[in-house]
């Protein structure tokens, strides 16, 4: 593309065009966010189809912006076909030279919406950060933690390091209790409290199967692990499930525990 | 806990909204559960048995509902007199009408059959407690233990047991679940007695689902919201008995206008179907709500009101999840609401009272002055879509 073909475009340039392009973006930003705002409001209306509606948020937000650019460039300012490859190698130059973050992270976001490895909604784990997404965009990704911090993720990270998935899509997820509890127990007695703990707390899901699970200590106390696994009835309430278990089955078995004050005594 | 608390004081303060109307018929005014219980004592004794919120006594003309179960329930204790053994479960939405069959079903086969009528008033928290309860109904003695009880009872005559409200047989609390376990394990030391058992239908299907009973039941029988025929039947078998009494009704169309007698028909008693979805109990409602009697004695209904239907969507996850309880247990006391979800019983009874005020409970009280909550029969129906579209029952 020579230099003078690119200013003889903008010189040709109209006012009229100019205000086309701002309001197919005004427009395209409206139905983006009008969109996203339908989207959360049904998918809060109905709790249970709630994850699955939300996955469609990033696909939709592409498909707008996606379709917005394309309208331009080729119905509103005509660009012509040498012009347009013109840009766009020069585009990837630029992004080539001082942009690479950038453009991986686009990459990255457009890979993560076509492929699906997880959903807005999904509860997942990203280099120790563990929260709700709730935002999946072209540059980042957004978790909402239990601490309710906001955390932010550039797409690029997300495809080079291990992703843990809650519930992937599901409303209910399975939660692990682990209690330490003394070797010496009655673990087998253990066992069955932990289990109806898990069944009384009401944020139980009681359709899903709740197990126990013992699994020896790597501490020289000569303790057992217990762990409850019980699912809950929304990912939104993962924190209140477990705390509820764990609250219950120390106040049930507090003797059983590893550091006992009153054994200590 | 302190925040918790101070959460609960100021929720608790915000004035209750009176529910909004979602469909009426005329003018006249929706009464609250407690303002409906006040007016209805002022009216006439016919109008208070025709139009009762209470379950039908035994042999009433007034039952027209679920003929199809009462039939099933009889070829079930036929099969029984033939040999079969027997243990039903009978189970439906709150306000449907399952004592009111189980009063019926005790009038159609006491001529036949000997019949023992169990109706549980409180809640049984213990192996022990249970024990002693079936010992006395059954004048069985002091018993020791469960297999002293179960050596007595199959030495009974051979009945049909009709047990009435058996969710206060269950509670979502550690050690509760032996209570249940001790019943089964009777009903199956007692075989030769056809056991009739009545449970809430969120109750019996966190039961069945928790203890995997169906071996153990010979046939469930579930009440459902009724059709539109069914409905109608039922509610013009209440107002021809009116009519039969010779008690004139009047009726107003608007404000202000001149009254002509009620005609059953022409008001529009079709169109309630739709707007109580079904739920017989919000129709007698409506119509208790429009009664009112004049200074010269004269009864009017001044027109129909069914408030909108209980939207779940704003309330948050322990409010929620505490309806589901309610629903799931039948009914909870404040003490049994701050056991289930670990809370203060001040917090919890501020929060059951909340919600009774905003109608979606009703409360009654026991003999020792607590206070025990229900789910609001009138919107039993939408509660229960609502709380199965967010996972919190089943």
């Amino acid at each position: 593309m020579s230099e003078n073909s690119f200013l003889s475009f903008v010189q040709q340039l109209s006012f009229w065009q100019i205000g086309r392009v701002v309001l197919v973006l005004l427009v395209s930003a409206a139905l983006y966010w009008g969109s996203a705002w339908v989207l959360l409001k049904v998918a809060e209306s109905h709790p249970k189809r709630r994850l699955m509606l939300l996955r469609w948020r990033p696909g939709v937000g592409l498909l707008v912006w996606g379709a917005a650019l394309t309208y331009i460039a080729l119905v509103v300012l005509a660009l012509p076909t040498q012009l347009l490859l013109g840009v766009l190698a020069t585009l990837g130059l630029a992004v080539g030279l001082g942009a690479q973050d950038l453009l991986r992270n686009l990459i990255a976001g457009l890979v993560i919406v076509f492929d699906r490895p997880f959903g807005m909604g999904d509860m997942v784990d990203i280099e120790g950060q563990y929260g709700e997404v709730t935002h999946i965009g072209l540059l980042s990704t957004r978790l909402q933690t239990f601490d309710d911090n906001e955390i932010y993720i550039p797409n690029q990270l997300l495809l080079q390091k291990t992703i843990s998935d809650s519930n992937a899509g599901a409303l209910v997820e399975q939660v692990k209790v682990p209690v330490k509890v003394r070797a010496d127990a009655d673990l087998a007695a253990l066992r069955r409290i932990g289990e109806q703990v898990a069944r009384v707390s009401p944020y139980c899901y009681l359709a899903k199967p709740v197990s126990v699970q013992l699994e020896e200590g790597d501490d020289w106390h000569g303790s057992v692990t217990l762990n409850i696994k019980a699912y809950v009835l929304d990912v939104r309430l993962e924190r209140e499930l477990a705390s509820d278990i764990l609250a219950r089955f120390k106040a049930q078995v507090p003797e059983a525990l590893v550091g006992d004050a009153r054994r200590a005594r | 806990m302190a925040e918790d608390w101070r959460f609960w004081q100021r929720w608790g303060k915000e004035p209750a909204k009176p529910p909004t109307i979602s469909w009426s018929l005329g003018p006249g005014a929706f009464l609250s559960y407690d303002e409906l219980q006040q007016h209805r004592e002022q009216l006439p004794q016919d109008l208070q048995a025709v139009l009762s919120l209470a379950p039908l006594p035994a042999g009433s003309d007034l039952f027209v509902l679920h003929q199809e179960a009462r039939q099933q329930l009889q070829q079930a204790l036929e099969r029984w007199q033939a040999g079969a053994a027997t243990n039903i479960v009978l189970f439906g939405p709150d306000g449907i009408g399952k004592t009111s069959l189980l009063n019926q079903l005790e009038a159609d086969v006491e001529h036949a059959v000997l019949v023992r009528r169990l109706c549980l008033s409180k809640r049984i928290r213990s192996e022990t407690e249970l024990l002693r309860y079936m010992a006395q109904v059954f004048d069985l003695g002091e018993c020791h233990d469960l297999p002293d009880l179960c050596e007595r009872l199959a030495k009974v005559t051979p009945q049909v047991v009709l047990l009435d409200n058996a969710a206060l047989l269950h509670l979502r609390a550690m050690g509760s679940a032996s209570v249940l376990r001790v019943l089964w394990r009777i009903m199956l030391a007692a075989r030769q007695l056809a056991w009739v058992h009545v449970w809430p239908e969120q109750t019996w299907r966190r039961v069945r689902l928790q203890w995997q009973l169906d071996a153990l039941v010979s046939q469930d029988v579930l009440l459902d919201w009724p059709a539109q025929a069914e409905f109608l039947a039922a509610l013009e078998q209440r107002f021809a008995r009116l009519k039969k009494h010779g008690r004139d009704l009047w009726w107003q169309d608007a404000e202000g206008e001149a009254a002509r007698p009620f005609d059953a028909q022409r008001e529009g008693l079709t169109a309630l179907y739709q707007p109580c979805q079904g739920n017989f109990f919000s129709a007698v409602y409506a119509a208790l709500c429009a009664l009112h009697k004049d200074l010269d004695g004269r009864v009017w209904l001044r027109g129909f009101r069914i408030p909108e239907q209980v939207d779940l969507r704003s309330a948050d996850a322990r409010t929620r999840l505490t309806v589901a309880e309610v629903m799931a247990h039948g009914s909870l006391t404040a003490a049994e609401h701050a056991q289930i979800f670990q809370l203060s019983r001040d917090a919890s009874n501020w929060l059951l009272s909340t919600l009774r005020a905003k109608q979606w409970l009703i409360s009654d009280s026991q003999d020792d002055g607590v206070d025990v909550f229900r789910i609001n029969p009138l919107f039993a129906r939408s509660l229960l879509v609502a709380l199965r579209s967010s996972n919190a029952l089943y």
